[in-house]
């Protein structure tokens, strides 16, 4: 306040003393430095400039303090009076606060009601059990997902279910359930699969099993194993993929192969490869035969096509350092130093997203990649112009290798721990998990079946061209998958920086060695932690 | 007066009545919450299953977690560069910014407009800028860049270097700010520089309050513009200075945002920080003990580096 002006400091309080135990008594206490009734924090010092009249009462026998709608000031001309500033904050709280309480009291009448939503004709579901499902799906998938459950929403009376799309549903879920609020249905894939089971997050599906709706042999062994892990069903498949090699023909002819002849093993592509990649007239990469980086999202699987069984499904233990491991991943390391390091990381930064007419494979940059069975969905959508001029055929392996080798993951739906309609949500899988509605949803989504049983209507119906191929893939013996491990998290991140450290360079033998130690380790941390709960066994 | 100077009972229970929401919150969402992640810090907790009281194990395994250890050198090497050279930056921006000039309000909001941006979409836009190919930073750079090559390589070549240094020089390249761990941290470090609005408006108010009666003074002793600047201005804004730099120092160690959106802290773990390995091991990998016992390490280290801030505070800071 030194120098400075404020109506509140030139305030004369009246001779008559508030009520013991009133705010402001309360207030007077305050040690402000002043023997006067002041504000606390607004002591005055010395005379203010102007000629004010301080005018002021205060209602003290309502214990109140009401001080700004009773405080007056005969101010010079062109300063608002406190009496006009009274009365404006007065109003204004007013509009504020009807502004609140008008939406509230309407939010409480006529808003939303547990059990009663709108669907997208408008109608009401009144006296339905709403099932809540969250998916990770955008786009076509989401579409076709959202075609099954209307059918479903269409086929009964009592049953209504809420699609929820939602990105990075896992940890959502995660939390939901933590939190004690999760949907009655969750999709997931495999990678998490080995968390929700340990931490028991997931309810059993053994009714359906009981009921005779799906069985171990109603699934490929890895899409069982995926699903039921223990031998305990927690979860169903919905949309299953399995890799292969795409190679655009066009390409092929250009660099003088024979665009209808893909590399069968290892040797031959890099053969090819090393054909097909264009340098620029400044020494820069314009087109790459193949790169094991693009896309980047099996850089911990590429021993599963030199022979390495990533999972000992008897001894629980990773295998992440032998041979095949290693053979597999200096090939891997060797892109680099063929390519030029830097040329390379230059080449890769030009890159669009996946889901793009700037995909490399799509604009031309890369011919050869290793894509899934939904790949052929997205060529039709962002460059039409290749559809004929591209083949799939089974990713090349090393000699010695089982021709059958490949990588398979899986969508899944399962019912969270604390599910609120948990029979309701039950008989919402049974009838998705239905061959006719199972073969809907893959085939909206250009995939192949998880069924073993696949009816003529599906390969008929299905517009892509390779889905014969996709669905044989599926039941091939060779496939490996994520196992249901609870650390298989930081196994992947950690595999992941041992790529990245080999690409750039590193040892890949000492570097693979240090991730099998590190990951020995956290196993047998994890198994530690479980064999200190009193109930608790080794989840592996 | 002496009236007022006893407290009854009614007073008690109105401020008591007055207070008890601030006590109550304090107590249900900040004290029982560290109580808890306490707690949990000594066992192995997923969150979806009861903990299990490990004892220490969960400290003494972060010694021999090497992302933890990557994480902490991070932190370290981000906190320890970018924090001088944030309040550098903004006390600098500020001096200029405090120059009587007509056009200094719109000077003082372009300087204060990259903080309005949510960090997020700072982040986005940055990594197109920074692309190695569509990027407009590299567009500019390379020629020049290449320009200097080429006059390095000749002066190399008169000098008689190797084959390989001179070929290396006739190549170089605009840096891939993003790819290469080196280059990833500093750019990291640069975008920190982007939003110090704040701190400069911190730093102008400083400004604001310094006697003029000083200059005057110091002017009448002779002192020129540097002098006026390094024993009037500097000496008066050390509270300032002190005031940002705790915060700088708290708010590096808590650096998440931007490295997450940007580089997701690769490549390899260049750029993985403290706080987003924290929410890596409680959130992804479901260890939310590690994660509590970490949060708990990282309140005492920037805890400690606070108190030793206040304690060498007494050594620079001149209050008035």
């Amino acid at each position: 306040m030194h120098g400075g002006y404020s109506p509140l400091s030139s305030l004369k309080w009246p001779a008559s003393q508030p009520p013991a135990g009133s705010l402001l008594a309360a207030i007077r206490r305050y040690p402000n430095g002043n023997d006067d009734w002041r504000w606390p924090l607004a002591p005055p010092r010395g005379p203010l400039p102007g000629k004010l009249a301080p005018r002021c009462s205060a209602n003290w026998r309502s214990g109140r303090p009401q001080l700004s709608a009773d405080i007056e000031l005969a101010a010079p001309a062109g300063y608002i009076s406190g009496s006009m500033k009274s009365k404006w904050t007065k109003w204004t709280s007013r509009v504020v606060a009807l502004a609140i309480i008008i939406p509230a009291i309407y939010l409480l009448i006529f808003g939303p009601r547990p059990g009663s939503y709108r669907r997208a004709d408008g109608s009401q579901i009144r006296k339905r059990i709403v099932v809540s499902f969250w998916e990770s799906w955008t786009g076509f998938e989401a579409r076709a997902m959202d075609r099954v459950v209307r059918r479903f929403n269409r086929s009964q009376s009592k049953i209504y279910v809420r699609v929820v799309e939602m990105s990075n549903p896992i940890t959502k879920s995660l939390i939901s359930i933590a939190g004690g609020d999760p949907p009655d249905i969750i999709a997931l894939w495999s990678q998490p699969m080995g968390q929700f089971i340990a931490s028991n997050a997931l309810v059993p599906l053994t009714p359906l099993i009981n009921r005779h709706i799906v069985g171990e042999h109603s699934f490929p062994a890895w899409i069982w194993r995926l699903c039921a892990p223990s031998g305990v069903l927690y979860t169903l498949p919905a949309t299953p993929e399995t890799n292969a090699l795409f190679w655009n023909k066009i390409l092929f002819a250009r660099a003088g192969l024979n665009p209808n002849h893909p590399p069968r093993t290892i040797a031959q592509l890099d053969a090819m490869a090393t054909k097909l990649t264009v340098y620029g007239r400044r020494g820069q990469l314009k087109q790459v035969g193949f790169v094991p980086n693009a896309p980047d999202w099996w850089t911990g699987q590429w021993g599963v096509w030199f022979g390495n069984q990533l999972y000992n499904y008897r001894t629980h233990q990773f295998n992440l350092d032998t041979p095949a491991q290693i053979k597999a991943y200096r090939w891997y390391a060797s892109w680099p130093k063929k390519l030029g390091p830097n040329r390379l990381k230059l080449f890769e930064s030009g890159f669009g997203q996946f889901a793009s007419p700037d995909n490399p494979f799509m604009d031309g940059r890369v011919a050869m990649e290793m894509q899934g069975t939904y790949f052929v969905q997205f060529i039709q959508k962002y460059n039409h112009h290749l559809i004929g001029h591209y083949g799939v055929a089974p990713f090349p392996t090393v000699s010695g290798c089982p021709r059958a080798a490949n990588w398979g993951d899986c969508d899944m739906w399962g019912i969270p721990r604390g599910a609120k309609h948990m029979k309701a949500a039950m008989k919402v899988l049974a009838f998705f998990i239905q061959q006719r509605n199972i073969e809907y949803l893959n085939e909206k989504q250009f995939k192949a079946t998880p069924l073993m049983d696949v009816s003529p209507e599906f390969f008929k119906n299905n517009r892509n061209p390779f889905i014969r191929e996709f669905q044989r893939e599926l039941t091939s013996p060779g496939i490996q998958t994520n196992p249901a491990s609870p650390i298989m998290a930081r196994v992947k991140s950690e595999v992941l920086l041992a790529a990245s450290r080999m690409w750039n360079g590193k040892s890949v033998a000492k570097t693979l060695r240090h991730t099998q130690h590190m990951v020995d380790r956290w196993q047998r941390q994890e198994r530690g932690f479980y064999a200190a709960s009193a109930a608790g066994e080794p989840p592996d | 007066m002496a009236a007022y100077g006893r407290i009854t009972l009614r007073d008690q229970f109105t401020g008591m009545a007055f207070a008890l929401p601030f006590i109550l919150g304090v107590a249900i969402l900040l004290i029982m919450p560290l109580g808890l992640s306490l707690y949990y810090s000594f066992c192995h907790y997923t969150m979806l299953t009861p903990p299990i009281w490990v004892g220490d194990q969960n400290y003494r395994h972060l010694l021999s977690d090497h992302a933890f250890i990557r994480a902490l050198i991070n932190t370290c090497i981000f906190s320890a560069v970018s924090v001088p050279l944030s309040l550098g930056w903004s006390l600098l921006l500020a001096l200029l910014l405090n120059l009587p000039n007509r056009l200094r309000g719109i000077y003082r909001t372009i300087v204060f407009l990259p903080s309005l941006l949510p960090l997020v979409a700072t982040a986005v836009i940055w990594r197109w800028m920074l692309s190695p190919v569509h990027g407009p930073v590299n567009l500019l750079l390379r020629k020049p860049v290449e320009f200097i090559g080429w006059c390095a390589a000749d002066v190399a070549k008169a000098l008689g270097a190797a084959p390989a240094t001179i070929g290396h020089l006739q190549n170089l390249k605009p840096p891939l700010w993003l790819s290469e761990g080196r280059w990833a941290m500093a750019t990291i470090i640069f975008l920190s520089l982007w939003g110090v609005g704040q701190t400069v408006i911190i730093f102008l108010a400083g400004l604001g309050e310094v006697p003029q009666e000083l200059y005057e003074s110091a002017e009448l002793d002779g002192a020129g513009s540097w002098r006026r600047l390094r024993h009037v201005t500097i000496p008066m804004l050390t509270p300032v200075v002190f005031f940002n730099l705790v915060m700088g120092i708290i708010g590096s160690w808590q650096i998440f945002d931007l490295p997450y959106v940007m580089t997701q802290g690769g490549p390899g773990r260049a750029t993985l920080f403290y706080s987003m390995y924290l929410f890596e091991a409680g959130f992804q990998q479901l260890r939310m003990g590690a994660a509590c016992a970490m949060a708990w390490v990282q309140l005492l280290i920037i805890l400690s580096l606070t108190l030793l801030a206040f304690w060498s505070a007494r050594k620079w800071v001149h209050y008035r």
